[in-house]
């Protein structure tokens, strides 16, 4: 009777193509998870540009050469302005409930060779809990001579920079 | 046969893998670019160009970039006459130790 090994390697190469077969399964569904603890800073640079957008959109000028929003509200220290108009363009989504989204602007301005800051909304109602990562967008704004920032008169016009620190509460 | 297709499939299977991370890369590197600050920047330039206090201006914009914004931006003015019509030539430089940028325009 002769031996025929046919059937041998068939089965070696039906094994082979298995474990080959599975190598590949895996990685692609690792491939497909790419999202690791160390990606988490992905969430904060989409916070970061829905936080730049909001500022943007407040720093259009409302017609040719009229001032933006942004400027009227610093010119004229109106934070509960700049509240109303913020706070939406954060939170508001098309669907479901609002994105808890907090915040915090302060408004820095040069003085002789220093920088100094002064807060101008900061709204209450939010619970720290001490571990949100917090991004920061900031805005140049330009103010003039009459304004009613509670910082020391230059009797110029002065570029003051906007920062808003943002965070998921 | 099924060892060729499976080898061929393992090679496919590669070049997806590949297509995430690299999309993924990409994205992560437009989103880095700091291109509001610099948006931001160049835009108060140019509307301060005109202004009589424009070197008080640029001296609140570099040190208050410097400080709060951690980057370096200079910004260089000279007065040009292009066919009978004065124009300001603006040279816009910003380094923030990973984008430098620069830009030269004509207000």
């Amino acid at each position: 009777m002769v031996v025929q090994d046919d059937a041998t390697l068939y089965t070696i190469e039906g094994v082979a193509a298995a474990l080959l077969m599975i190598a590949t399964a895996t990685i692609v569904f690792q491939a497909i998870s790419i999202y690791t603890p160390g990606d988490t800073h992905i969430d904060d640079m989409l916070l970061e540009q829905l936080g730049a957008d909001a500022l943007a959109v407040m720093d259009m000028p409302r017609g040719q050469g009229e001032k933006t929003l942004l400027e009227e509200v610093v010119q004229e220290w109106r934070p509960d302005i700049f509240d109303a108009t913020f706070s939406p363009l954060l939170r508001e989504r098309s669907f479901g409930a609002e994105d808890p989204i907090q915040y915090s602007a302060e408004i820095s301005y040069r003085i002789g060779d220093g920088v100094e800051s002064v807060t101008f909304s900061d709204p209450p109602g939010y619970v720290a809990t001490g571990r949100d990562p917090a991004v920061r967008v900031t805005r140049w704004v330009q103010i003039h001579p009459g304004h009613s920032l509670p910082i020391p008169s230059t009797g110029r016009s002065q570029a003051v920079l906007l920062e808003v620190i943002l965070w998921r509460g | 046969m099924g060892f060729l297709i499976s080898i061929a499939l393992l090679f496919l299977m590669l070049i997806v893998s590949q297509a995430t991370l690299v999309g993924q890369t990409t994205a992560e590197g437009v989103l880095e670019f700091p291109k509001h600050e610099i948006r931001d920047f160049r835009s108060e330039v140019i509307r301060s160009v005109h202004l009589e206090t424009t070197n008080d201006i640029r001296e609140d914009l570099r040190l208050l970039s410097l400080k709060r914004n951690h980057a370096v931006v200079s910004v260089e003015t000279s007065e040009l006459w292009v066919e009978d019509r004065q124009v300001t030539m603006v040279m816009i430089r910003y380094n923030n130790g990973v984008t430098v940028y620069e830009e030269t325009l004509l207000v």
